[in-house]
């Protein structure tokens, strides 16, 4: 049965893979994409373009993501009453900064486009927002997580739709608190991402009663913890559970090794913070991640109102294909671009109106409410994800912790942004 | 340190340094005799990681992968070695370097193209699921099996070199090519026997990597630098020293992260920079 | 028929020409000497005709079969075997085990009658069978470099210098050996600079200088030219 099903879900993967580069016209593995529209909507326009560039992986280190941002991207205008006028521009941005800030200047200014959704990674998009800052163009960020972008670093053309380390660690604290208990112990990956989530997280936790009972750090890419596992079992008191930051292979790695190596069985409960267990790394993690937690403002198969039309529209569009977060984040992105052009009565040239609108905005998309902060930077809801196995599939289970933004101020590292900051 | 925690990383490192000696004497060999720096040896080990992943998907069975993924690989090591590598034997080892540097970026495009970038892992058959209570310590029932398993192929290894019919010319040819040549054996035959075997064996190393951590298009890298660095702590060309480098590698890693977590691959390069300080050949060179 | 016959070859090592024009013949069940000095050719023209050094030009027939250009171990499969300079024992291999790889390449070779055969012959790597070749004595190495190339059926055996950095009681029995060679009618070229080692073996003489023969004759005619043996081997009465 299990067997089936996966065999169905990797024919299916490889199939939607092949049929994405040939939609799109990859040549290579790192092709240089100008937009061809998709498959949902002809390329007629009922009405003056509307072009939107995109910056994403198609190569390098998160290039499983960026084809899955622009898919949802698209899927959210063929929704829309702009499918016929949208036109689409997609460049490679080899998961690299440099390459990145070239691309989005290249669009903007060889294929004019009206408004740009940025790159993955947290240091490509301070790279594109540092060029297109000056000239005054907007961006639009469904990842790229980086806190000086909504704080000292923040601009009136820059958007941030996604996460924070901070907000994605600090609305643990309580939770885990009252969840599962007083104590726990700090792991992560040893890098800026890791130290980071591990010390917001230790900040709140301590000051509200909370106590840390052991840490330790391991080198960003081991993909072997078991010497580091024992300190988990080693230490002075048994932790209530144990909390950190993973991603991706290390995540994969050190989840089925937590198990493996007997942890779980003795009551140990592992979270990790911002989208660690996510829908894409669950089945290769197993049985391993079942009643483990992590945090995320989106929940992949949620039961909401919201999602359910999203689910349909994916599944009539890319049938079979699983729904993860990037996905639903480039969906969220075409969300929020939509809503903006509504104010401006669709016209997209109107810069200086659309970024008025989107300092202010309000959505709803299949995350749930998302309003934009002060500091342009998303005040989203966030959830404690539980990964549960449902009729053979691995699943989250969110549970509602409260709208979180990333605050700002002289008082945090980021610093303080001039166009204001949120109160908590 | 505890008993416990002592025993756990002693066992762990141990097991480690057993799969990477499976690693690291395939491509230490074929250098030794070829004259071939394989640095597409970590492709071969990944694409046998892949090609298990997907027989353990279609299939469900675990020893399936295990018998038919150095199958493939072999195969496909005998065409790369027939159709690219052949052509390089008797040049400087820069030129086998861009070649098969080259390679192993092909391959691993090849592999984003039909598996794409997302993660797998190979799901293990329920006996080797869980861990076993062992002298008080919880250790992994499949990194068991992993243990004992890589012994014994390490073992097969031996044998093969040091007992069949082929093992006698390629531990020569590690020496004297030349002289091979003029007591009547092909030497092209050799090592075309020789890359597929070792092929065949990286595939299998593929299998049981892929069964313990997670597969991911570029864990290639990581693999070839670890035989690299095993080969150059061993002394290249040596078998012995691949798997003395392997278990040296695989404790220090082991014990480097328990002294000084944030400097676990630290020990790795300093344990290195050690041996090419005191013996630039390698502990074991035969040269 | 001739063992060997070579016509005319031209050897080039990169760039540098050694051989010019060289010519020889070994008729079966003789022992033909080449001789000359250091550097004058003896060994290129033995990898020359095994096969390691293949000539640019010219012919190299083993028992009426053109072998110039084929790889060694073709020639090797013609019948031809070699005592090659220097001996190249593998270090790392026993005794045992550089005798049986000269077997490996010969298709159905009885390999314990013809390693017992080595052994009798010389009983010293019978009892050392066991031991890494790197531990052997000088002797020891060039008997065992002789027993290597006489496994299986030998019809051409090259040997390249089988005196070379041996101690008088050794040379001895070395020489005694090729004697015994020569008695179980054993086709040999031999190269070498000891004149009075080549003058107690050899039936028939060829001096090379300079990549190309110089002199060719029999014992007599060979001991009776003082001029020649001044010139090219640098040795007066």
């Amino acid at each position: 049965m299990a067997k089936d099903k996966g065999e169905r879900a990797l024919k299916k993967d490889l199939m939607s893979r092949r049929d994405f580069m040939k939609t799109i016209g990859v040549a290579g593995g790192a092709a240089l994409m100008t937009g061809l529209p998709g498959p949902l909507y002809s390329a007629q326009a009922a009405g003056p373009e509307i072009r939107i560039g995109h910056v994403t992986a198609l190569s390098g280190v998160s290039s499983d993501m960026g084809p899955l941002l622009d898919k949802g991207l698209r899927l959210a205008f063929s929704l829309s009453k702009y499918k016929d006028r949208a036109k689409f521009f997609l460049e490679d941005s080899q998961s690299k900064p440099d390459v990145a800030a070239q691309k989005a200047l290249k669009l903007y200014e060889k294929d004019n486009v009206h408004l740009l959704l940025g790159p993955i990674l947290g240091n490509e998009s301070p790279a594109v927002a540092a060029v297109l800052k000056p000239k005054k163009k907007i961006l639009l960020e469904a990842y790229g997580a980086n806190a000086y972008l909504v704080g000292k670093d923040c601009s009136p053309y820059t958007f941030m739709l996604g996460h924070t380390s901070y907000n994605m660690s600090v609305p643990l604290a309580p939770w885990f608190l009252k969840t599962l208990g007083k104590k726990v112990f700090l792991v992560g990956a040893d890098y800026r991402t890791g130290r980071d989530v591990a010390l917001y997280f230790r900040e709140a936790f301590e000051k509200i009663g909370g106590k840390v009972v052991g840490e330790f750090y391991s080198p960003l890419g081991s993909s072997e913890y078991a010497p580091y596992l024992p300190q988990i079992r080693n230490a002075k008191e048994k932790p209530d559970g144990v909390f950190g930051f993973y991603i991706a292979q290390d995540c994969i790695n050190f989840v089925r090794q937590f198990e493996e190596f007997g942890l779980k069985k003795d009551g140990y409960v592992y979270v990790n913070a911002i989208g660690g267990l996510g829908i894409q790394y669950l089945d290769a993690m197993g049985e391993a991640a079942v009643g483990f937690y992590d945090s995320f403002h989106t929940v992949p198969y949620a039961d909401t109102p919201q999602n359910r039309i999203f689910m349909a529209a994916w599944q009539k569009a890319y049938p079979g294909q699983i729904i993860d977060e990037a996905c639903m984040g480039g969906f969220d992105a075409g969300t929020c671009i939509i809503k903006a052009l509504d104010a401006v009565q669709g016209d997209s040239t109107n810069t200086e109106g659309l970024v008025s609108v989107l300092h202010k905005i309000e959505y709803e998309s299949p995350r749930g409410k998302v309003r934009m902060g002060p500091n342009n930077g998303t005040i989203v809801p966030v959830y404690a994800r539980k990964v549960v196995k449902k009729d053979g599939k691995y699943r989250h289970e969110g549970t509602f912790l409260g709208y979180y933004g990333t605050p700002c101020g002289p008082q945090y590292e980021w610093g303080a942004c001039s166009l204001g900051c949120p109160s908590s | 340190m505890t008993f416990s925690t002592l025993m756990t990383v002693l066992l762990y490192g141990v097991t480690i340094g057993a799969t990477y000696t499976l690693i690291a004497s395939g491509l230490s060999i074929v250098f030794g005799v070829m004259g071939v720096l394989n640095f597409a040896h970590g492709s071969f080990v990944m694409l046998g990681a892949y090609t298990g992943f997907t027989i353990v998907r279609l299939t469900g069975n675990f020893w399936l992968a295990f018998a038919i993924a150095p199958l493939i690989i072999a195969l496909l090591g005998g065409i790369v070695e027939k159709l690219m590598v052949s052509r390089l034997y008797g040049k400087d080892i820069p030129s086998t370097l861009f070649l098969t540097f080259g390679l192993s970026m092909v391959f691993s495009n090849a592999v984003l193209l039909l598996w794409g970038g997302s993660s797998y892992s190979i799901q293990l058959p329920s006996y080797f699921r869980g861990f076993i209570n062992l002298f008080g310590i919880y250790y992994p029932k499949f990194r068991l099996f992993v243990l004992i398993f890589s012994c014994v192929l390490v073992g097969v290894m031996w044998l093969f070199l040091s007992r069949s019919r082929w093992g006698l010319p390629i531990r020569a040819g590690l020496f004297d090519l030349e002289t091979v040549e003029a007591f009547g054996i092909n030497i092209y035959r050799v090592f075309s026997i020789l890359f597929i075997v070792c092929s065949a064996i990286a595939a299998v190393a593929g299998v049981i990597i892929g069964a313990m951590r997670s597969i991911n298009p570029m864990m290639d890298l990581d693999l070839i630098n670890v035989a690299l660095i095993v080969i150059v702590i061993g002394g290249l060309g040596s078998f012995k020293g691949a798997l003395i480098g392997s278990l040296i590698l695989g404790l220090a890693e082991a014990f480097g992260a328990q002294a000084a977590p944030g400097f676990a691959k630290f020990t790795t390069w300093l344990i290195m920079a050690g041996v090419l300080l005191l013996r630039p050949k390698g502990l074991f060179s035969e040269h | 028929m001739k063992a060997l016959e070579v016509s005319n070859i031209d050897t080039y090592y990169g760039t540098s020409h050694v051989l010019h024009g060289l010519s020889l013949e070994v008729p079966e069940r003789n022992l033909v000497c080449l001789l000359g000095r250091n550097g004058a050719g003896k060994t290129t023209a033995i990898r020359s005709i095994m096969g390691m050094t293949p000539p640019a030009r010219g012919s190299i027939k083993i028992f009426g079969e053109e072998v110039a250009g084929s790889r060694s171990n073709n020639v090797y499969a013609k019948g031809a075997r070699i005592v090659p300079q220097g001996r190249h024992i593998f270090p790392m291999l026993s005794v045992e085990e550089n005798l049986h790889l000269a077997l490996i390449g010969q298709s159905s070779p009885d390999v314990k009658a013809e390693t017992q055969k080595a052994y009798q012959m010389f009983p010293i790597l019978g009892q050392r069978k066991r031991q890494k070749g790197k531990t052997l004595s000088g002797g020891e190495l060039q008997m065992l470099a002789i027993a290597r190339a006489i496994m299986g059926p030998t019809r051409l055996l090259l040997m390249d210098e089988p005196s070379e950095g041996l101690a008088p009681v050794v040379l001895t029995q070395i020489e005694k050996t090729v004697q015994e060679l020569k008695a179980r009618n054993i086709t040999i070229l031999l190269a070498e600079q000891n004149l009075q080692f080549a003058l107690q073996v050899g039936d028939y003489f060829y001096i090379i200088d300079n990549g190309a023969i110089v002199f060719s004759g029999d014992k007599s005619s060979l001991q009776a030219n003082e001029e020649i043996k001044l010139r090219y081997l640098g040795v007066g009465l």
